[in-house]
């Protein structure tokens, strides 16, 4: 334990004077004052967008760009040092590699977590102070639950790093695994959603053509949550309420996995995409989410540790 | 005299070369082995794989008795490898404050380390600056801290400045008395000749021959009686050694 903090300690030396650290940092602070200062923008006015506002647009860029940002810098954490061989000295001292990798984790992932949430609170307290408090608590959890986001794809890109290949090869792994997650299986189990579930009654709306009279299916992605289409919008008590399985499905990728919870944690973005509680939360769907954050959480980093205990390093 | 390092049957490939074949060597405590050779014969690769940088592919390393376990090296071992690298944005000092910290080294060990490296200088010098001399200062610090028992060490007095180097070779000599086991990898004869080691000739991954310390003899120039390094190292590779002189094991 007192050599993973070490390691832990040297890593957090090293990450305060890296230039990829600081840039992380801007593109942070950027992505976290985006939502905040793009939509008044829309009107033509300048200053600050509510918290309930922000919600759909922050939801939709930290889907996107968190993945990328947590799985290059997962990648470059072991990738790096093995291609250019700092990370012999390191294993030439009486230290597991276990224990090194550890150490490294602990003082990327909490150093760059630290970035996130002071770059967020920033924009929470300037938005607060301009527009008042609420829907903050929502705001706060698709906040954490970008967190979240980030530390699985980062145990992604860690595990990607292990391999020992090269940089260049490593980088372009993390390239693919981002479109993979973000797109490619994201629309998979959202067409996969789709398809199980009941087909939907159809009326005829009040605009003359065919609409969903309920979306009995959430559609939990941040581009259709942006729609201003009042008829898209539902109170809580027309809803469906979201099932166990559907759940099960999404939680497949943590980028789904990201939506859903964003959804679940916010009364105010509930509505909008047709998810409801009848009474209070689910269980289930509370147990589906948390488990399925322990399982993006442990398993890639279980997978990078695995990974790096045989990797060749010369 | 008890055996510090084993190495039975080792053979260790990368891919289709094989680097080690079938490789057994026993370094006992108190004494030092050095392996020389031509460029590409092994010798580093048997270095690393004592560390537990390398698994082998097949065979065994023992320290002490203990199996060398990959990814897990051993408190009493330090290992010097051939090219020292360490992160750029690190300071020499904080290089050398992670390696007292983890070996728990107190001030003392900590002076002395200074003193055989004379790295005092540039300890607030990020690595990045350094010139290539002093890194290799810094990998003998980051080795040689804590006095490990098993010192693995590659090329250790390539790109060293003489004062730096007598203090090694006279720190290397303290160690070897007090009763550690030294592999190391050089060509660098005339200085070997000095600890009387065993010499092991290492030609493409094979052991091609072993000489007992006693038959050194670095002042004489008659390789009939009293063999150098430099003189065992050609007579293998030529073929013409005199099997009286060692034994070679396969």
């Amino acid at each position: 334990m007192k050599a993973a903090l070490l390691i832990a300690r040297r890593e957090i030396q090293l990450l305060r004077r890296s230039r990829a650290t600081h840039g992380s940092v801007v593109l942070l602070t950027a992505l976290a004052w985006t939502p905040a200062v793009l939509l008044p923008l829309r009107s033509g006015s300048l200053g600050l967008s509510a918290f309930a506002d922000m919600l759909p647009l922050q939801i939709a860029l930290s889907g996107v760009v968190l993945p990328l940002l947590a799985l290059l810098a997962g990648a470059e954490l072991l990738a790096g040092e093995i291609e250019d061989g700092s990370l012999i000295p390191s294993l030439t001292l009486p230290l597991s590699r276990r224990t090194c990798l550890a150490g490294k984790c602990l003082g990327r992932s909490s150093i760059l977590a630290l970035a996130y949430l002071i770059a967020f609170a920033t924009v929470g307290v300037a938005v607060a102070m301009n527009r008042g408090i609420d829907s903050w608590r929502d705001w706060a959890a698709v906040t954490l639950a970008g967190l979240l986001l980030s530390l699985a794809t980062g145990g992604i890109g860690i595990a990607l790093g292990a391999s020992g290949k090269g940089r260049v090869r490593v980088f372009g792994a993390a390239l693919i695994a981002w479109i993979v997650l973000v797109f490619a299986l994201d629309g998979l189990l959202l067409a996969g959603l789709v398809a199980l579930a009941p087909a939907p009654p159809t009326e005829v709306g009040k605009h003359g053509h065919t609409e969903l009279a309920a979306p009995r299916q959430p559609a939990p992605s941040g581009r259709s949550l942006q729609s201003k289409d009042p008829h898209a919008r539902h109170s809580e008590a027309e809803a469906e309420p979201m099932t166990t399985p559907s759940t099960w499905i999404l939680a497949l990728n943590p980028v789904s996995l990201f939506r859903v919870t964003a959804l679940t944690a916010s009364p105010v973005l509930r509505p909008r995409v047709g998810l409801s509680f009848p009474n209070s939360r689910p269980r289930e769907l509370l147990s589906t989410i948390a488990l399925g954050w322990l399982v993006w959480l442990v398993l890639p980093l279980g997978a990078a540790f695995y990974r790096f205990q045989r990797t060749d390093l010369f | 005299m008890s055996t510090g390092l084993r190495f039975e049957s080792v053979t260790r490939r990368f891919g289709k070369l094989d680097a080690l074949t079938n490789f057994g060597l026993q370094c006992p405590s108190g004494s030092m082995t050095c392996l020389v050779g031509p460029n590409g014969a092994g010798k580093s690769t048997a270095l690393a794989l004592a560390a537990g940088l390398l698994p082998p592919t097949s065979g065994q390393i023992t320290v002490s008795g203990a199996t060398v376990e990959l990814a897990t090296p051993s408190e009493s071992t330090g290992y010097l490898p051939q090219r020292s690298s360490f992160h750029a944005l690190l300071t020499a000092g904080e290089v050398l404050d992670l390696a007292c910290a983890i070996r728990s080294v107190g001030a003392r060990a900590r002076r002395q380390v200074l003193e055989v490296t004379g790295l005092r200088e540039v300890l607030d010098q990020p690595v990045g600056n350094l010139s290539g001399g002093w890194l290799r200062r810094l990998g003998l610090l980051s080795c040689l801290v804590g006095s490990p028992q098993l010192l693995l060490l590659d090329e250790p007095f390539v790109g060293l400045d003489p004062e730096t180097h007598e203090r090694l070779v006279n720190h290397l000599e303290d160690r070897l008395e007090s009763g550690a086991t030294v592999l190391v990898a050089s060509h660098d004869f005339e200085v070997l000749d000095r600890f009387n080691p065993h010499t092991v000739v290492l030609v493409e991954g094979r052991l091609q021959y072993i000489e007992a310390p006693g038959n050194h003899d670095s002042n004489s120039s008659d390789t009939r009686d009293h063999q150098t390094s430099r003189s065992i190292y050609l007579e293998a590779l030529s073929g013409n050694h005199a099997s009286s002189f060692g034994k070679v094991e396969r």
